[in-house]
């Protein structure tokens, strides 16, 4: 993609950074400026690395949105931990090729996040085949639900 | 450059720039946002590359000057919209000259040719102008003898292709099966089975016939024949020998009582390209080579 469409690529996040922002302030999750800076760099890192180009905004307003909630998602390490959900996303965009769309996604990788008692560690091996399931609402990880087994 | 000057000269001043491609961006957004009907905010680059790439063909930019400050100052959707009816339009002119070039198949058979047409109704089965109205066919082998320019991009690209086959086949219809045969078979014996493009080797001879007050249909030229041409071909450069070949392939037209002024404009430039070929040969004694002797 050509160097001129980068910076448009946050045009619209200041408004949905906010909004999740509060989203995440109700369950006492909350970035920092610099926090939130470090995290659009490395988004935009990540997409760079996958090849990808978003229209959006990115996922990063999405992504906390989507992970607020979660019980296992904690404010010590809120930052490290969305630094690597925005990882794996893109990684499992590409690895996926399109076929499961954000919202799909979103859903399949805060079911595994949930079933490992959070951390990360459980969505990096996951394939295709997993997340579709996991989006479905089905089970997933040979048939465990929560992973563990 | 100076603000002014940019403004008398037509170019769009920095600011201008960035509002267009502020503009661009955001309709390339509007297209990606369609393009996964909303299931991705996210695209790999080369899909997204592709996606711009149409949508500038479908707004016909890069463009001039005035063409960039219509659209920084209009309405884009409205001219994307208007943009992608126009494609529709030329696509249905595309498969009408499609239809009409599978139904009037000259006389003499190359399977590059055949093969290429398949490719090419492919292309108007698949082609999505809404999202990649730039792409162009997947194979297109058979070799025309003046090529589509590069610059050409998706439908605009095959129409230009195959008004051109139109005018090579409507020339090649024109003369009888045998001799073209004969003549192409002294040209390249496989030519049924390979890339060569069938007309130049044909409106080659007929010129030559021509040029010597001979029927041009009969194609074969003696070497007696390619001898009365060297001598008649001696211009005092180049710009004189395109200018006999020209009227002479316009003039074929009328004398073979076939095609239209857009085909004999099309057969004047193709014999003015022989100019540098003659030039090259006869530096080196002779036309052999460039007229054919089929018997």
């Amino acid at each position: 993609m050509e160097e001129w469409m980068l910076p448009c690529l946050w045009r619209e996040d200041a408004r949905r950074l906010r909004e999740s922002q509060a989203a995440g302030a109700r369950y006492g999750l909350m970035l920092t400026a610099e926090q939130l800076e470090s995290l659009r760099r490395q988004e935009a890192e990540t997409l760079a690395a996958y090849g990808r180009v978003d229209f959006d905004g990115g996922i990063l307003p999405r992504l906390i949105k989507a992970f607020c909630s979660s019980p296992y998602l904690l404010a010590e390490d809120y930052e490290n931990v969305l630094a690597e959900l925005q990882e794996q996303f893109y990684y499992f965009k590409s690895l996926c090729r399109d076929r499961l769309s954000d919202d799909e996604l979103l859903t399949a990788m805060r079911r595994i996040f949930d079933a490992w008692g959070g951390g990360t560690e459980g969505l990096s091996g996951a394939e295709e085949e997993t997340l579709r399931r996991a989006a479905e609402g089905g089970d997933f990880w040979d048939g465990e639900e929560d992973g563990n087994g | 450059m100076d603000e002014k000057l940019q403004r008398r000269e037509g170019a769009l001043s920095p600011e201008e720039q960035a509002g267009l491609l502020d503009k661009l961006y955001a309709l390339l957004a509007v297209q990606a946002r369609r393009f996964t009907r909303g299931r991705s905010s996210s695209l790999p680059a080369d899909t997204a590359r592709e996606l711009l790439q149409s949508l500038c063909f479908v707004l016909g930019l890069p463009g001039d000057a005035a063409r960039q400050r219509e659209l920084l100052n209009g309405d884009g959707e409205e001219q994307f919209r208007q943009g992608l009816a126009r494609l529709v339009e030329r696509t249905a002119a595309g498969e009408e000259l499609y239809r009409e070039v599978c139904t009037r198949l000259p006389p003499v058979e190359s399977r590059s040719m055949l093969g290429t047409l398949g490719s090419v109704g492919d292309f108007f089965r698949r082609y999505r102008p809404e999202y990649m109205a730039h792409a162009l066919p997947g194979d297109i082998d058979y070799q025309l003898c003046i090529p589509v320019p590069e610059t050409r991009q998706g439908i605009d690209y095959v129409n230009s292709y195959l008004t051109a086959l139109r005018s090579e086949n409507r020339f090649l219809s024109a003369f009888p099966p045998e001799g073209a045969e004969a003549l192409l078979e002294s040209y390249c014996p496989d030519y049924r089975n390979s890339v060569v493009n069938l007309f130049e080797p044909l409106l080659t001879n007929a010129l030559g016939k021509l040029l010597l007050g001979r029927p041009p249909r009969e194609l074969s030229l003696s070497p007696a024949e390619c001898a009365a041409l060297e001598r008649l071909l001696v211009p005092p450069d180049k710009r004189e020998l395109e200018k006999i070949l020209g009227e002479a392939g316009e003039a074929l037209g009328r004398r073979l009582g076939t095609g239209g002024p857009e085909d004999w404009q099309y057969w004047r430039q193709s014999a003015r390209r022989l100019a540098p070929r003659i030039l090259a040969v006869r530096t080196q004694g002779g036309l052999q080579g460039i007229f054919l002797n089929a018997n």
